[in-house]
């Protein structure tokens, strides 16, 4: 593999969503930073969603001249045009709106930001009450996801998540989509949504990793996103893919990982179906909730839903790291195979069934993630926010009666 | 010490600070050209200061310059080659660690005066993960000094020339190095700065001539703890066939390649974990280790 030297830069949106859109950040030259600072870049898409405009700006501040900005394609189907908001944008001053910069409120005085709250945390001692908004642009969740946490010296007292996009889909899965509202023989449908599949799982796993601060992991990861990220399914290289994977999956089960993820933002299997999760959230507390399992062509191809029974963030990262396996072979058995068709309007995305232009689960999964962190110190938090793999995109409400026109009109048509 | 000595040091620094980028990029996969890194500090430090608002100031542009002394400082005491020794003091050995310890109220005032929660709370991790290794830091530099029954660098380098400390005492290299590692912010011990987690943390509000300054001044700190760990334990510049600085060069060149691989293996650990470990471990097993420093000075050193 050609080693060439990367650009450290600020990537809006993160590198997880480019990869979904089909963008090989690293293949154009950049690289994430580790902080603002440290980037002379900012890879940006042409058009930016106004929910992100005041990030965008103080992160901007944050990075400091010299700057300039790259834009690199367009993730985004709408929004104000970037040049234009940071053209407008003086910089510099550091002053007000670079309280926005991570999405902390920088700019506050510390008596507004820190008041004794009087009541003792768990070890007793009475601790300052602070105040931290994470997002929508924060290096620790994903891009237009905000978390607004209440932390009692450097443990979590209350945390509310919520996301900030929103669309007729999901925009970190575009071909399981496709198909969940498309017309596509059998065995394309899931080549490309295993695909896609292993795909978000790698992306995820890097994203993990990095926050974990474990450049091996997120190496191995990275290594299976840009095998995967090929330009059409037959060109992918699948056992180096495969490889890079089963890599992942050893470094997920070791007791490195474990340390930092066992035990964290547990799930109970009734908890999960009473609330109707989905997904690998959903099947990493023991709930076999997989629309793949109801498809002939998937049982033709001999699958197996994977199942775990701790429900904590290292059952969640678990599963996700054997589905990515799991989805390789999929997709290499389904390439080109003669498999039963079958009209299937509900298709298991990688974040869990999209049904009817619907994510069923999703919005339940967002609001119960801040409940499972409070009580945990920061990094163990963020880890365990993390290990949801919520989706900062809100299907619109509208979107059902869209997917369903859609569908009707081929109906007619056939 | 002569009238260059200065200059020698300063060109050390920057010097070393280069060789450290590329060490760091080798490790990494050479994923960034170091000359881009290095580029982009220049161009910082070509910057004008940033003013904060709403924050101390005082202590926000004071850590900067605070770190990169406690960097330069350290690095002065580390012995490179029989001719050459930076400061040559009878106490380099303690120098060395009253300077590592200004590096803890120099990240404690970035963090706080930002003022950022993130960046306090980074700025608190440092100060307890501090107060848990500073102390084995400095024990286990005693213990070291104790064969020498000096605490002149350059004689703790001469009486290993025979067998390096880190045969003789491995315990104290084992609870020197993670603590070296913790003081110069290297991963996994990054707790004040993580980048993802704090973004960036204590330094995370710094642009400009600020951050070059934080840049340049962890290298040279990675350069210093990296040079005294082959100093200490490795027999400094001794070694067959080669000049004296060129094995020093190698050996440190191993040691900053040997922390950095090391922090990429791993995850960061958690504060709790962490603090658990220097307390209930290190610390104890620092007392050990004078202990024995103590008895193997008697039995072989004398």
């Amino acid at each position: 593999m050609v080693v060439r030297p990367l650009l450290p830069a600020i990537l809006v949106p993160d590198e997880q969503a480019w990869t979904m859109a089909g963008v090989d950040v690293r293949a154009a030259g950049f690289e994430a930073a580790a902080i603002p600072a440290a980037a002379s870049v900012l890879a940006g898409p042409a058009l930016i969603p106004a929910s992100l405009v005041e990030a965008l700006r103080g992160m901007w501040d944050l990075m400091g001249e010299p700057r300039r900005l790259e834009v690199l394609g367009d993730p985004f189907a709408a929004g104000v045009p970037l040049a234009q908001v940071l053209e407008g944008h003086a910089g510099m001053d550091h002053g007000e709106d670079a309280g926005m910069d991570h999405g902390e409120d920088a700019g506050m005085d510390h008596g507004d930001m820190m008041e004794i709250t009087g009541e003792p945390s768990r070890d007793g001692l009475v601790m300052e009450a602070t105040d931290v908004t994470l997002g929508p642009l924060s290096p620790a969740l994903p891009t237009g996801l905000m978390a607004d946490l209440s932390l009692d010296g450097d443990v979590v007292a209350s945390c509310r998540v919520h996301a900030t996009l929103e669309a007729r889909r999901d925009a970190l899965a575009p071909r399981a989509w496709a198909a969940a509202t498309g017309d596509s023989v059998a065995g394309e449908r899931i080549v490309a949504v295993e695909l896609e599949r292993a795909l978000s799982h790698a992306a995820w796993l890097r994203r993990f990793a990095q926050l974990l601060g474990w450049p091996l992991l997120a190496d191995h990861a990275g290594d299976a996103v840009a095998a995967l990220l090929a330009e059409a399914s037959e060109s992918i290289d699948f056992d180096a893919a495969r490889l890079a994977l089963e890599a992942s999956r050893r470094l997920v089960e070791s007791r490195a990982f474990r340390s930092r993820t066992a035990g964290r933002a547990v799930i109970d299997v009734a908890g999960a179906r009473a609330l109707g999760l989905t997904g690998p959230i959903a099947r990493a507390c023991g709930a076999p909730e997989d629309a793949r399992c109801r498809d002939a062509a998937y049982a033709e191809l001999g699958f197996e839903p994977v199942i775990r029974e701790a429900g904590d963030a290292a059952a969640r990262a678990e599963v996700r790291a054997e589905e990515a396996v799991a989805a390789v072979d999929l997709a290499q058995g389904a390439l080109g195979a003669e498999l039963p068709a079958g009209r299937r309007w509900t298709v298991e995305g990688p974040r869990g069934a999209i049904c009817d232009g619907t994510t069923p689960g999703a919005a339940q999964a967002v609001a119960l993630a801040g409940g499972l962190v409070i009580g945990l110190e920061w990094s163990a938090a963020l880890a365990a926010l993390a290990s949801f793999d919520l989706s900062p995109w809100k299907v619109r409400p509208d979107a059902r009666r869209g997917a369903h026109t859609v569908r009707t009109s081929q109906g007619a048509a056939r | 010490m002569s009238n260059w000595t200065p200059l020698a040091i300063l060109g050390l620094a920057l010097g070393g600070a280069w060789a450290v980028v590329c060490i760091e990029q080798a490790v990494a996969g050479a994923r960034v050209a170091p000359a881009l890194l290095i580029r982009r500090a220049a161009e910082q430090l070509g910057q004008p200061l940033a003013v904060p608002a709403g924050r101390d100031a005082w202590l926000y542009h004071l850590a900067p310059p605070l770190l990169l002394v406690a960097a330069v400082v350290a690095l002065a005491t580390v012995p490179w080659a029989p001719g050459f020794r930076g400061v040559d003091l009878s106490t380099g050995a303690i120098l060395f660690s009253a300077a590592l310890a200004y590096v803890t109220p120099a990240v404690f005032m970035a963090g706080w005066g930002a003022g950022g929660p993130l960046a306090v709370l980074g700025g608190f991790r440092f100060i307890a993960l501090m107060l848990g290794f500073a102390m084995p830091l400095a024990m286990v530099v005693t213990a070291v000094a104790a064969p020498a029954e000096s605490l002149r660098p350059a004689a703790i380098v001469e009486v290993q020339h025979a067998v390096p400390m880190v045969v003789v005492q491995p315990l104290a290299a084992a609870l020197f190095v993670p603590a070296a590692m913790a003081v110069a912010l290297l991963a996994p011990f990054d707790l004040a700065t993580a980048p993802t987690e704090l973004g960036g943390g204590a330094f995370s509000q710094y642009t400009g001539l600020h951050a070059g300054l934080i840049a340049l001044a962890r290298k040279i700190l990675v350069l210093a703890v990296a040079g005294m760990t082959a100093a200490l334990f490795l027999a400094g510049w001794q070694g067959p066939f080669l000049p004296p600085a060129i094995w020093m060069a190698l050996k440190t060149g191993a040691v900053v390649g040997g922390m950095l691989w090391a922090g990429r293996r791993l995850p960061r650990f958690e504060l709790e974990r962490l603090l658990t470990l220097a307390w209930v471990v290190a610390i104890p097993a620092a007392l050990g280790v004078i202990v024995l420093a103590g008895l193997i000075t008697l039995l072989f050193y004398r």
